[in-house]
Formats: C-alpha cells, structure tokens, sequence
C-alpha cells in the first residue's frame, strides 16, 4: 500500500511563479522517502500540498489512498509533521504546549504518560517545565518532532529537519528520525542536505525547479553522484611488497603513495571494505578516507549540470 | 471607572445624561445603583470596545506568524471550530472582565450605600450585562474579521485602529448629516426618527448605536434608541455579530495557512 501518491500536481501561486510542475511519485508504507533539492525547488510546497495547507493548481494527491483535496479530515490524525522552524506558544512551557496539542489531536487517555515517553525519546528530559521561547533551535526541533509524534503517526513529514542544527544537534536529530523509522512510521523527508537523505532514506526523488525526477534508490543515487576518487589513509606496521601487490590487485585502485600509505582509488561500491579488509589483515589500520569529491560536492554538480540541460 | 463612580454618587448626574447615548437612563431617586452602574457603563463600554478589538484583531496573524497555525492545523479539528474557540475565549476575558467588576462594584456599592436593589433592578442588571456582551461579541467578530483578512500583525492592528475610526466617523457623520438634513443643532435628544434614511444607516453602522445597555439597565424599553425601538436595537446588535463573523469564518476557511 502506498502512504502518499503524488499524481500530475501542479501547483502555480498567483503571481504566476510555478512551484511544482507536474510532480508525480509514490512512497510506500514503511519506507524512508528523501525529496532531495536546493532551497526554492518547491520541497515545503509538496509538503504544503500534502498537508492541505495549500491546494494544487492541478493533480492529485492521496494519503493512505484518501484524497488529500476532500477526504484529507480521514487521514489527518495519521499523519505527523515536522516544520523546518516548529511553532509553539513560547510563554508556555514544554509540557504545556504538548498538552495542549495532545488534547486537539484527541489524546486524552494517557496523555500525561505519552507526553512523558516523547519527552526522554526526543532527549528533552528535564526541559519539560521551561518555556518554549527558552529552547534552542535544536530543542525546538526535538521538541517537534515529539508534538508530530502525539497522535503516534504512521506517516510522518519532516521539512529540512537537520536545518541550522550544530553537528552534535544534527546528529541526535538524524538518529532520532532513523529510530522512528525503524519502529515502521513511514518518513517522508524534504532537505537540500545529500547527507541527510544518505544516512536515513532508501529511496529519493530529486527536485529542480518545481520538477521531480523519478524516484530511485538511494544507494543507486549515490552511486551515481558520489565522488570518482577516493583517498585512503592507513597505518600499516609490517608494510611489505607482498600487502602493496594485495593492494594494488583490487579491481580499481589507481596508486599507492608507499611512504604513508596513501592509496588512490577509483569509485565502486564496496572497494573501500576490500582495501580495508587487506590492511587490517596485514594488521594496519584505515586512518582517513576521503571522496574526491565530496557526496555534497558532487550532488551540486549534478544538479547544476540538470539546470543546464 | 472608579472616578466616574465616584462622581455619579455624588450627584453628577449631567455628567452621566451626557454620556448615555439612550435617553432612558435609570432614575437615581429610584434606582440608585443601577444608576451608578449606568455611569459606570458609559466609560466601560469604550474600554470594553478598545479591548474586545485589542484582544482579537491578530488572532490569526499571530498564530500564523508564530507557525503555531500550522500546529493547530495539524490536529483533527476544523477551522471553524479554531474560529469558535478564539471568540468564545476573547469573550471569557473580556466579557468575564466586565460581569466579574460589574458585580463586585454592584454588590459593593449596596452594601456600602444600604440602598439595596429591588428584585426587577437586579434583573435589569443582568438584561444590561446580556446586552453589553452581545455589544463586546460584535466587535470581537469585527476583530476576527480584521485578522481573517490581513497577514501580518501590523497589517492587523492598523486595520483595527482603520475601523474604530472609521466606525466613529460613521457615527459622527450619521448624526452631523441628519441634523444638517432637518436643520437643527446638536442637543440633548436627538431626533433620530426625523433623519433621512441615510444619515440613520451611516448611525446604525456603529454596533455601538445598538447599545441599550443602558436603557436596559433603567428597565425602560418604551425608549427609541438611535430612532430604533428596543427589540430593533437588539436584533440589529445580534446582526452586527453575525455579519462579520460569517466573511470572517469564510476566508480563514479559503486561506492559505502558510
């Protein structure tokens, strides 16, 4: 069953700027869907779309095979989202505006109990009686994540949800997310960050210029753009002829750098395990590896080379 | 308030007859608290006014420029009922401001006076406090309204401050053209019935010109309010409600949330 089908949805605002043009994909129950695209490429308007917030100029979408344009009121209480900035009433406090969301969304029996589980699962323990406008960017988000998840959806919507986190906060959030998933919500995730869709989605669509590209895996997709070189760095103790001959005979790598072992090495999937399988045999160790270039880097070219054709 | 009844117990009784705008004010000889009272609501209907609108006129910009919208949305409720809430919350403070002094101020000033309400004057009392709710409601649903068709806070505020403005300007228009039109000067009863019908349609735009608060108050309902009888006055106060509560409800309902 799909969560959300995406069919010909156009969506032009009134000044005649098109935001989405003629996108249509699937996402499947229990997947983790990126929508993957620069800022403007028209990511918020699907999800605007999605959550009835706006209407489509043009096509239809379904959640859970309920239209979203007359039966959206069906499916409502299934869904969770996300906002890049979440909006709570800052003069109350965490609890508060949890409390009261619950209570809109129906939640009446155990809902102090529920609210305390979102709590320690978003790792707001201790924060709960602050006032919103108190939070950082990073609790906020958390924050959001636990008010999507009040009614336990089965669909949750999450907009540049790693956006202006510090690496630590990025992380937490990323794991957060990849926990929910795990325990079968379905993730649509919209970002400009590759990195994002790379460790949580396995299936993406891109976006360019209110166009959808047809969705792919995402290990295909990273295949696809990730850098051509990669550079390994290794520590090996008994380094002899016969751990470089072992070396160089994997199918792809270009040149070994004998002094400290640096070893150039042409892309394919799973030629660093084998590179690292050799050295750590030989009793070594991979101390760096680095794309050239980078996923992101190589993400943005793609997408400049799209805006081209 | 306070100095306005200060003022009505000591017999400043022009003082409350130039602001009443009905002419069936309660009789202090014989209902003298409600007279007071009636002072009382000369001054409280104009604050009473400022702070409906004050409380109302960015229900929704506020909401939708703090992204709480988008939260509310989210949950299974309809939009009309977010509409509902608002104004049934706006008149718990406002209205809930106004009975809870009313009362004190009601219950006060007869035990310190010993000049206690007959049974039909507290019932009045509470007729009057009806109307003025109805009279606060209108200019809730004005400030809904208002919040329904702009988007920002500023855009908000500038169109509530637009229309008490303009509302008063109505008014003052209404009464300057039907003077003019029969060729009087202003005085202390005005002859609303002999106005034109324009001059009485620019009066009657007003929710305020519908406020028999005060004609309820003395339990006269012989009295024309505005050149309106007193059932005229109320309907008209419960249209002033409804009409812009309805475009209000209809746009947030058509609206963008983000």
């Amino acid at each position: 069953m799909n969560a959300v089908e995406v069919l010909e949805v156009t969506k032009r605002y009134k000044k005649g700027a098109v935001a989405v043009d003629g996108a249509s994909f699937t996402v499947e129950q229990g997947a983790a869907f990126g929508l993957l695209g620069p800022i403007g490429a028209g990511k918020t308007s699907i999800i605007n779309m999605l959550l009835s917030f706006i209407k489509p100029t043009a096509g239809t979408i379904k959640i859970f095979d309920r239209e979203v344009a007359t039966q959206f009121h069906e499916v409502q209480n299934r869904i969770g989202y996300l906002p890049e900035r979440p909006g709570f009433y800052g003069n109350f406090s965490a609890e508060k505006n949890l409390r009261i969301f619950a209570s809109l969304s129906g939640v009446r029996e155990e809902r102090d109990e529920r609210i305390a589980k979102l709590f320690t699962i978003a790792g707001l323990e201790g924060k709960e009686k602050d006032l919103v406008r108190a939070y950082s960017l990073g609790d906020r988000k958390r924050l959001g994540i636990a008010a999507a998840m009040l009614n336990e959806p089965e669909l949750l919507i999450l907009d540049e949800p790693s956006t202006g986190l510090d690496p630590q906060g990025r992380r937490d959030i990323m794991a957060l997310i990849h926990e929910l998933n795990v325990h079968d919500v379905t993730l649509f995730l919209a970002t400009h960050n590759v990195r994002d869709i790379a460790e949580i989605c396995d299936v993406l669509a891109t976006i360019q210029s209110g166009r959808v590209a047809a969705p792919t895996t995402t290990k295909g997709f990273i295949a696809t753009v990730r850098g051509t070189t990669v550079q390994l760095e290794a520590d090996v103790a008994n380094m002899n002829e016969r751990v470089l001959q072992a070396i160089k005979s994997v199918k792809g790598v270009k040149s070994i750098e004998c002094e400290r072992l640096k070893i150039s090495l042409d892309y394919r999937p799973g030629i660093n395990e084998d590179v690292n399988y050799i050295i750590t045999r030989a009793g070594g160790r991979l101390r760096s590896m680095r794309e050239s270039p980078s996923l992101e880097e190589a993400y943005v070219r793609m997408m400049g080379e799209e805006r081209v054709e | 308030m306070l100095l306005a009844l200060i003022g009505a117990y000591y017999g400043n009784a022009d003082l409350a007859r130039s602001i009443s705008p009905t002419s069936g004010a309660p009789n202090p000889a014989t209902q003298p608290v409600n007279y007071v009272i009636s002072v009382a609501y000369s001054y409280s209907q104009v604050i009473l006014t400022i702070l409906a609108l004050a409380l109302s006129y960015d229900a929704l910009t506020r909401e939708r420029s703090e992204r709480t919208l988008v939260q509310l949305l989210m949950r299974p409720i309809r939009r009309s009922t977010i509409l509902l809430g608002k104004f049934v919350a706006y008149l718990a403070a406002a209205g809930g401001l106004f009975v809870g002094i009313t009362l004190v101020l009601y219950i006060g000033l007869s035990l310190i006076t010993q000049k206690f309400p007959s049974s039909s004057d507290v019932g009045y009392l509470f007729l009057s406090m009806g109307i003025i709710l109805l009279y606060v409601m209108s200019f809730i649903a004005i400030g809904l309204l208002i919040s329904s068709l702009t988007r920002t806070s500023l855009d908000s505020l500038l169109g509530a401050v637009f229309v008490w403005i303009l509302l008063l300007i109505f008014t003052y228009a209404g009464v300057a053209l039907g003077l003019g039109a029969i060729n009087l000067s202003a005085t202390s009863e005005i002859p609303y019935t002999a106005f034109p019908g324009y001059a009485k349609i620019l009066l009657w735009i007003n929710p305020g010109s519908h406020n028999v608060a005060i004609q309820s108050l003395a339990g006269d309902f012989s009295k024309l309010t505005s050149g309106l009888n007193y059932a005229a006055n109320v309907i008209l106060l419960v249209v002033s409600i409804v009409v812009p509560l309805l475009p209000a409800y209809y746009l947030f309902k058509r609206s963008d949330v983000v």
